[in-house]
């Protein structure tokens, strides 16, 4: 069918013959000849100025001929690679994991369902905690002691030596890829005061060790890591969608993803695989991470059958903006903006007399939460709080928090001067993930094993894992140390362990079977709600039973209907688009269908825990229990069943050599 | 110190983006002898009305090649305070405790 015929059905079909069209018709009827020629000189070339004929026929491999490939077909076609390792995900962890990979001359394969530097790394202003001593006396050792107790002796001491000792060297590399820290006068690493930072064990005042790119880190790091892993020839996947892992018998042969640019299937191979995917904000009504996190690489895991860990230790934010999820600085209520509720009234003296909306963040987080709960709520639904500014003078606000009214005025559609912003607490980190251990290896429990097993061939590294630095609660500035120490640790691991131009096993028959049936069962799913209905209902069910406020009803209750959800979800899911290219309504699904696993065994996880520590405070078991609790939730999910199976591992309490660093015996954490 | 002056007249008058500003030109030297206590006379009764897209474009352009004329001649920005070369302007981002940039935290 050449361009003629091709155009002269689509009018004759529709009948939309007007006079224009015959006229344009015939202007192309002179003109035959030269198309023709010109589309000849085009053939097997890939033209830029596309003719409706070249988009609709030509694929990857030159001109189909025949019905259009695959649309609506039911076959999957699928393409195999095979690599000495995958990262998947680049962000901050993935690309210094492929970076670390290929640098050491492993043939690495980045895979990422977004374009490396629209990773939500690139939303870290602030900066990295590393002991450089550039702007007063600092000792690695006290800022693990600061990981250690902020982390309410639940991080494992061995991957926390790991990691502050480490830091020094990491961020010196960074440095030296390019990263564009801000500086001292004689050039070494400019270094600010950061919260939770202490100099001596604790004893000692606060410590100065953030180091920063202007206010810029995650981006300029997320820029120079995609740029030098570039320069080393790491091969990127961008917009693939990894939908499952490829087990054989209890280790990882590799992933099996949907391309969405051109609707095949990609099975990949290899020795190592590196999940980098991040966390999983997105299970909540509130949340400052993108859209994108979904925890994909969490789902994946526990679709293989591997247990999630202490995914119940979730960190909010008291004063987020009502519906876009950014978070309001401190500095508004220590500017004197107070919070409201329904009834007008200031809540917070109620909560906490003597500091009232200066209390800490915990506290007003759960204090807006219960105003909440007890019908106080403000809006249609009742469902967040109010932080009033419209008592202070605006010349105030401009002088000491220049670029507030703006924000507010984008992202809440408010202005601060006339009324107050809506804003409920907000999620913005996951201390959970797929449990490793200090060198990024992911390890699981046997069934009636009293140690660890290491899944050969997986490693985690980022927010997606738990390794466990953060513990119960992060430090600020340790994420984004986190992230790198942990990406090179994996690329450390993986190039130590793996001979070069090491053979290959052929993947077992049928690999990425049951991935593809489910990608075909949601791409025609039919049912009665839309995945947005469902998303929604699942984010509403964990806002208000596995946020802030926990209490045994209400976790109680959380469970069940978590449970209602999971079911609901398998049966009643519908979705509309049944193309296979750039099919966001599938990605979408398979998205909250990883959601929904995450949600599940968190709120399970969060109802069995009985104590609080860090981020988990309960009402009805107020204090942390180190004698029953001290311990790691492992989670399991049998997707087919929706069963939650959960097993304990004990903390690490020892370090990694005691001459180095001595361990930090438990104590009461107050600051 | 004339670019200097200017870059924060600028970057005030940007962040202040809701009140409509008297001057029209951001160039003329007249901007110099403005002072804050001229700015102060803008009421207090009712805010006025948020300004056009256009215009605050136009003011971020102005702004944006103001800073990079300032760091060709001047170098990077260097915080008067504490030193620090290639850091933020503006006031200290950790001053409440958090990052703060803009009314907004940002958790790293």
């Amino acid at each position: 069918m050449n361009f003629f015929e091709f155009f002269a059905n689509m009018f004759v079909d529709h009948q939309q013959l007007t006079a224009d069209f015959v006229i344009i018709f015939e202007m192309l009827s002179i003109s035959k000849n030269i198309v023709k020629s010109s589309l000849k000189l085009s053939n097997g070339v890939r033209s830029f100025h596309s003719s409706a004929q070249l988009m609709v026929n030509q694929s990857r491999t030159g001109f189909e001929k025949g019905e259009s490939q695959g649309q609506f077909s039911r076959a999957y076609p699928v393409i195999d690679h095979t690599y000495d390792a995958i990262v998947v995900g680049a962000g901050g962890a993935g690309l210094r994991a492929a970076l670390g990979l290929t640098e050491k001359g492993l043939k690495t394969a980045c895979i990422s369902k977004l374009f490396p530097t629209r990773s939500h790394t690139v939303a870290a202003q602030g900066g990295i905690n590393a002991a450089l001593a550039n702007a007063d006396v600092d000792d690695w050792r006290w800022h693990a002691y600061d990981t250690v107790k902020g982390s309410d002796w639940l991080g494992d001491q061995d991957a926390i030596h790991y990691m502050c000792r480490e830091a020094v060297p990491t961020v010196l590399e960074l440095e030296q890829y390019g990263v564009p820290f801000s500086r001292m006068d004689d050039g070494r690493i400019y270094q600010r005061a950061f919260g939770g930072q202490s100099k001596n064990f604790g004893k000692g005042g606060q410590a100065t060790r953030c180091c920063a790119a202007a206010d810029r880190t995650g981006h300029a790091l997320l820029h120079t890591l995609y740029g030098q892993s570039l320069k080393h020839d790491t091969k990127f996947f961008i917009e693939y969608f990894v939908t499952d892992l490829i087990m054989e018998n209890g280790e990882c042969r590799g992933v099996i993803a949907y391309c969405m640019e051109d609707g095949t299937i990609h099975r990949f191979r290899s020795h190592a695989t590196v999940l980098a995917t991040g966390g999983y904000g997105r299970a909540y009504f509130s949340a400052t991470s993108a859209h994108t996190c979904t925890g994909d690489g969490n789902a994946m895991v526990t679709r293989a059958g591997l247990p999630c860990q202490d995914l119940e230790f979730v960190q909010f934010h008291p004063t987020g903006i009502y519906g876009s999820g950014c978070l309001i600085t401190e500095g508004a209520r220590g500017e004197g903006g107070y919070l409201l509720n329904s009834e007008g009234e200031r809540f917070m003296p109620r909560y906490a007399p003597s500091v009232a909306d200066l209390a800490s963040r915990d506290v007003v987080s759960r204090s807006i939460t219960m105003e909440i709960l007890a019908g106080r709520g403000v809006g249609p639904e009742k469902d967040h709080a109010l932080l009033n500014l419209t008592h202070l003078s605006p010349d105030i606000i401009e002088e000491r928090l220049p670029g507030i009214r703006e924000t507010a005025m984008i992202f809440a559609g408010v202005d601060i001067t006339k009324e107050p912003i809506p804003i409920l607490p907000t999620v913005h980190y996951n201390m959970g993930g797929v449990p490793t251990n200090y060198k990024g290896e992911v390890v699981t429990r046997q069934p009636g094993e009293k140690t660890d097993t290491v899944v050969k061939g997986l490693y985690a590294a980022g927010e997606a894992a738990c390794v466990s630095v953060h513990g119960a609660n992060r430090l600020g500035a340790n994420s984004l140390l986190d992230i790198v120490v942990f990406g090179r640790a994996c690329a450390n691991t993986i190039a130590d362990t793996l001979a070069k131009d090491t053979p290959h096993r052929p993947l077992p028959a049928n690999a990425g079977e049951e991935s593809i049936a489910n990608l075909d069962k949601v791409r025609f799913a039919d049912g009665t709600r839309s995945t947005a209905e469902l998303r929604l209902e699942m984010q509403k069910v964990m806002q208000r039973h596995a946020a802030v406020f926990r209490d045994g009803p209400i976790l109680k209750e959380g469970v069940t209907n978590i449970d209602k959800f999971a079911q609901s979800l398998k049966t009643d899911l519908k979705t509309t688009d049944r193309n296979m290219i750039w099919n966001s309504d599938l990605v979408e699904s398979l998205e909250l269908q990883n959601l929904m696993t995450q949600a599940v065994l968190t709120m399970h996880s969060a109802e069995a825990r009985k104590e609080s520590r860090g981020a988990h405070a309960r009402e009805d078991f107020t204090e942390r229990d180190d004698v029953n609790w001290m311990k790691h939730t492992l989670s399991y999910l049998d997707v087919e069943t929706g069963k939650v199976t959960l097993d304990y591992r004990p903390v690490i309490g020892h370090t990694l050599d005691e001459a180095e660093m001595h361990s930090i015996p438990p104590a009461k954490r107050v600051y | 110190m004339n670019i200097s002056k200017q870059l924060l007249n600028g970057t005030q008058r940007l962040c202040r983006f809701i009140k409509p500003t008297s001057s029209s030109s951001i160039t003329s030297s007249s901007t110099m002898n403005r002072s804050f206590s001229t700015r102060s006379h803008h009421d207090h009764d009712s805010p006025p009305p948020p300004m056009d897209a256009q215009e605050k474009k136009r003011l971020e352009e102005e702004l944006k090649q103001m800073e990079e004329e300032y760091e060709r001649e001047h170098g990077e920005y260097t915080n008067p305070k504490t030193g620090e070369i290639g850091g933020v302007r503006g006031p200290e981002p950790t001053r409440y405790g958090d990052w703060e940039r803009k009314g907004r935290t940002s958790d790293f």
